[in-house]
């Protein structure tokens, strides 16, 4: 699919990722049509839009866990339709799913630090150290001996912050990271998300919590049957929707 | 029966039962380490090794114990490659049927798994051996240890399958003692020799195995 040599050419931005017409299908399916991208340093942009509208996919081809059929993906300098230089990008992102994926025979402290210390090879005294910063990080300071089925699910959720945060990640994924939380447990989750963009951590969100983009984000994307339909600041896309579809979609979503 | 018979006899027991227990404990060893090995490559995507390893499967758990253990004894014999002994063919039948069936149930561990646990760990950095012997396999132990213990105890009953005039062959030491015997005798010895049912079976009663979390 990669016609021209890509490891002779760099970004053609210093965007901190730049995606340029990405397409990626599952069999029949074409999931994303022809996808443009780009985020800055320091951006937080929101993904919004139906669901099966292709916003899981494009966030797993920008850590590396789908690889797109064609077009041109970069992140944090790693070219990731680059077969060979692609597995670059791990340790240096992070990837906040829906379904937490904390490693359950681990304590909070040893989620934190696995990486740490076979990935980076760091002391455990050092690794305990700066996973005990990233658990305060995210408030939980004092859970660090608790397992997570021991935790409530906002705390499991904070727990696989933190877990991503002491890797020092370049850029923040989140994909549904409130999805699979009871509502009243949204906020704390929200709560660190929101610090962390204070921070000025890169961060890419796909989420359906609306008040989360329109107080966090810099910029609002609307996706829809595998393309960018409409992108803007929060107060421009909910406030005027260009497009029919976004209105659809956001008259249904805020009613609810 | 004449009980006087066995207890003038108890040296040639003892070296049997000897011999069995070395052999329990050797093929427990060797068929969970080749379980295991088995069960990795079976469930990686490595093109040619994986299905080298599913084949393998295929063979040693559609045919039966007794049937591998003459095969690989006389096999050894008439090609006479080495100098094969009684114990080495029967810990290397054992191992081998007995791998399959630990590496089976490594699989079925290894799949209980969620996806997600590799994918978190795939974008942590961990590479695919760190990940399965630090995420992966220590999540396996709930279902992998009370089948694996089931399994190793199971196999004693599979040499022990109709008229096996060969199980004696098992225990080269223990031969002498079945020859001239009566059938009550020999059936209460065949069952623990040829096995490696003793040590798993008296470690899962104790729940030593099982309780483990
Ligand atoms: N691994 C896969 N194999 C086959 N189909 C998939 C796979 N992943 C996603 N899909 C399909 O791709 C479409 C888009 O999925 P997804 O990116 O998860 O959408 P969203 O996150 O916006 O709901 C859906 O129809 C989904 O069923
Ligand atoms: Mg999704």
């Amino acid at each position: 699919m990669i016609t021209k040599s890509p490891t002779e050419r760099t970004p053609a931005t210093t965007a901190q990722v730049a995606l340029s017409g990405v397409h990626k299908r599952f069999g029949e399916l074409e999931v994303l049509k022809g996808i443009d991208i780009e985020v800055g340093a320091g951006e937080v942009v929101v993904l919004i839009g139906a669901s099966g509208s292709g916003k899981s996919t494009l966030l797993r081809i920008m850590c590396d866990l789908e690889r797109a059929d064609r077009g041109e993906v970069w992140v944090n300098g790693v070219p990731l339709h680059d077969r060979k230089r692609a597995p670059e990008i791990f340790g240096h992102v992070g990837m906040v799913f829906q379904q937490f994926n904390l490693f359950p025979h681990h304590t909070a402290l040893g989620n934190v630090t696995l990486a740490l210390r076979k990935v980076r090879k760091t002391g455990r005294k050092e690794a305990d150290e700066r996973g005990r910063e990233a658990l305060a990080r995210v408030g939980l300071a004092e859970k660090a001996a608790a397992y997570p089925a021991q935790l409530s699910g906002g705390q499991q959720q904070r727990v696989a912050i933190a877990r991503a945060l002491a890797m020092d990640p370049a850029i923040m994924f989140f994909d549904e990271p409130t999805s699979a939380l009871d509502p009243e447990l949204v906020g704390e989750v929200t709560g660190v998300m929101r610090s962390l963009a204070d921070e000025g951590m890169t961060m890419v969100v796909v989420t359906h919590e609306m008040r989360f983009a329109r107080d966090t984000a810099d910029r609002v994307v609307f996706m829809d049957g595998g393309v960018v339909l409409e992108q803007g600041t929060p107060e421009r896309v909910f406030g005027s929707p260009t497009e029919a579809r976004t209105q659809q979609f956001l008259q249904r979503v805020l009613d609810t | 029966m004449d009980w006087s018979v066995m207890w003038s006899n108890r040296d040639l027991y003892g070296a049997g039962l000897w011999a069995t227990v070395e052999l329990s404990v050797a093929a427990i060893a060797t068929c969970t380490l080749l379980g295991l090995v088995i069960a990795a490559i079976r469930t990686s995507r490595i093109p040619v090794l994986a299905q080298l390893a599913r084949c393998y499967l295929e063979v040693f758990r559609g045919t039966p114990l007794l049937v591998q253990m003459l095969f690989i004894y006389f096999g050894a014999v008439y090609l006479n490659i080495g100098n094969i002994t009684v114990f080495g063919a029967a810990l290397l039948a054992l191992t081998l049927f007995q791998g399959a069936y630990v590496a089976e149930i490594f699989r079925a561990g290894i799949e209980a798994v969620p996806h997600g646990q590799w994918e978190a760990s795939r974008v942590l950095g961990l590479t695919r051996a760190q990940t399965f012997r630090s995420v992966i396999l220590p999540q396996t132990r709930s279902i992998v240890l009370p089948r694996w213990s089931a399994s190793t105890s199971r196999s004693s009953r599979t040499p022990r399958s109709p008229s096996s005039s060969a199980t004696p062959n098992c225990s080269a030491r223990a031969r002498p003692s079945w020859t001239g015997w009566d059938t009550p005798a020999r059936r209460t010895w065949r069952s623990p020799s040829c096995t490696s049912s003793s040590v798993p079976r008296c470690r899962s009663s104790s729940g030593g195995w099982r309780e483990r979390p």
